[in-house]
């Protein structure tokens, strides 16, 4: 988050997900919840296949917690389960400097990788999600 | 006699290097971790170097010399807490530790229908152990609820407290809201049914010695990292006749008489506790640390945190959107606080003023059962210790200023 425009990309992005959207009947859910301040994100799959059709989603979290989860949330749907943890690999990847990038729209968590400590703000969504996948 | 911060700062190191991005470091997360004052680096690093061995074992010369620092050691935090006997001084690796050890063993001692008073208000390390040990032994866990404000509902106290009350077990000072327990009032309650009072005393200690016997409590716990020492050494406390009534909490070596195979006798007092190799070294520089603040004239030390918490609370106060966990006024308080803002995640409070060098806390403070009971899931703190300074409550203001222009 250096620079304003910077935050205000993050800002914009983490207000896609400030409503909850909760799905009927789903297939696959998991709530993943942060230790450091007990931020939580619950994330409900509808799979077809291997295909993710629809995402249900209720995060209480801070920007980079809302902004991964807004971002995650729009990768997955229509998307593969094995793309989930592609994305998450190359995201770690990216924070830990292993790799120089990853998604493109994922980019934007670059700036914080080497604030260590909020390297599980982004991951948290992840979790959530992966946790729902083992489900299946 | 006045309080020379300029000189104090000099004494701690971790002081003197720059934040992220080559930032003066504003260091406000003491509550947390002090920093480690050179005296007790010193004793450190001259015991690793001059005398490591291992204690109440070997009888050569190293061993000789590392035992004798070790229990020199137990007699300072004997002098900083004016306990009557060394043999009251338990070393631990932490406060958490502390309770957990006596948890384990005052509550062996426990029957179904005894009951322990703990509050709202505490550490998870105050309040998981008991619950644990409670959901485990049907021994009845009561819960002292605490005012709108934050503060320990004292006055209520008496209606928690049965004849079957054997413990109470409560924050000295509260790590979310600075708020000091009355300790007095405490006591006498307990006093009226033959209960025994325990106080966590992590919170407390950085700001001076503390006594006991004038408490009347019947067991003390804290941690060397937040007052001015290393991490993983703390203390319990306990009388010799209390300790000696309690059992073990972990055995092995060093902690026994006697051991045969159908047949032990255990050692006495606070030895009885510490099983094992305990953390030696880290013992050595806590009692440096401590003797260090000996040296300190506390009521000055005392005049200066609060002048700049003053400061700090009118600052951050004045901000709109940021409202105060616990009411603004410093009576019976430590230095710290917590804050927090409808709109803003603490953590992204903390991100932005750590770009200014600003170390805050931003989360639950391991104590979510009082943060819901304010009204927030979670918050940010700032917490003040003997070496900040102006320049760091200037730059707490400022930062927070900027982070809320910023982020709403």
């Amino acid at each position: 988050m250096n620079g304003k425009d910077s935050l205000q990309h993050v800002k914009e992005i983490a207000q896609r997900v400030h409503q909850p959207y909760r799905l009927q009947g789903a297939d696959a859910m998991a709530i993943s919840e942060n230790p450091l301040c007990g931020d939580e994100v619950l994330i409900e799959l509808k799979i077809e296949g291997k295909t993710i059709t629809d995402v249900g989603y209720s995060v209480n979290g801070c920007l980079l917690c809302k902004a991964a989860s807004a971002l995650l949330i729009e990768l997955m749907k229509g998307g593969s389960c094995h793309e989930v943890q592609t994305t998450h690999d190359r995201l770690e990847a990216m924070l830990q400097g292993r790799a120089e990038s990853c998604l493109k729209p994922f980019k934007i968590f670059e700036q914080i990788s080497n604030h260590s400590a909020r390297h599980g703000c982004v991951m948290l969504p992840f979790q959530a999600t992966l946790t729902a996948l083992k489900q299946q | 006699m006045t309080f020379d911060v300029v000189s104090t700062r000099r004494g701690f190191p971790g002081l003197m290097q720059t934040a992220r991005g080559g930032v003066a470091l504003h260091y406000l997360d003491n509550a947390a971790t002090t920093q480690m004052v050179q005296e007790a680096i010193d004793a450190y690093v001259h015991h690793e170097i001059t005398s490591r061995a291992n204690v109440q074992r070997g009888s050569h010369y190293l061993a000789e010399r590392s035992t004798e620092a070790y229990e020199s050691a137990r007699s300072m935090v004997c002098q900083f807490l004016h306990a009557s006997s060394p043999k009251e001084v338990i070393f631990t690796s932490g406060t958490t530790e502390s309770i957990n050890l006596l948890v384990s063993s005052f509550g062996s001692l426990l029957r179904v229908g005894d009951e322990i008073v703990v509050s709202e208000a505490e550490h998870h390390s105050n309040f998981l152990p008991w619950q644990r040990l409670c959901d485990a032994t049907g021994v009845i866990l009561k819960i002292l609820p605490v005012t709108k404000e934050g503060r320990l509902d004292i006055d209520a106290l008496p209606h928690y407290v049965s004849k079957r009350c054997r413990l109470i077990a409560l924050t000295h000072c509260s790590n979310v809201t600075g708020h000091i327990t009355d300790v007095l009032s405490v006591v006498k309650v307990a006093d009226s049914v033959g209960a025994k009072v325990f106080l966590d005393g992590a919170q407390m200690v950085q700001h001076g010695p503390v006594d006991v016997q004038e408490l009347g409590v019947d067991f003390y716990a804290f941690s060397g990292h937040k007052c001015f020492g290393p991490t993983g050494i703390g203390v319990l406390w306990g009388p010799e006749e209390q300790l000696q009534k309690l059992p073990p909490f972990q055995t092995g070596g060093g902690m026994v008489n006697y051991v045969d195979v159908d047949s032990v006798r255990f050692a006495d007092y606070s030895r009885r506790f510490e099983a094992g190799t305990p953390p030696i070294a880290q013992a050595i520089a806590l009692a440096s640390a401590l003797q260090w603040m000996m040296t300190l004239d506390w009521d000055a030390v005392l005049q200066h945190e609060q002048r700049l918490f003053k400061r700090a609370i009118n600052g951050v106060n004045s901000i709109p959107g940021i409202h105060l966990l616990g009411e603004p006024n410093q009576e019976h308080r430590q230095s710290l606080i917590s804050f927090a803002n409808d709109s803003i995640h603490p953590h992204d409070i903390c991100h932005v003023l750590d770009e200014s060098g600003v170390a805050l806390r931003g989360g639950h403070h391991c104590a979510q059962i009082l943060l819901r009971k304010m009204g927030v899931t979670t918050s940010t703190r700032f917490s003040i210790a003997l070496y900040n300074n102006d320049a760091d409550i200037d730059a707490l203001i400022n930062g927070l200023e900027r982070a809320v222009e910023m982020l709403s």
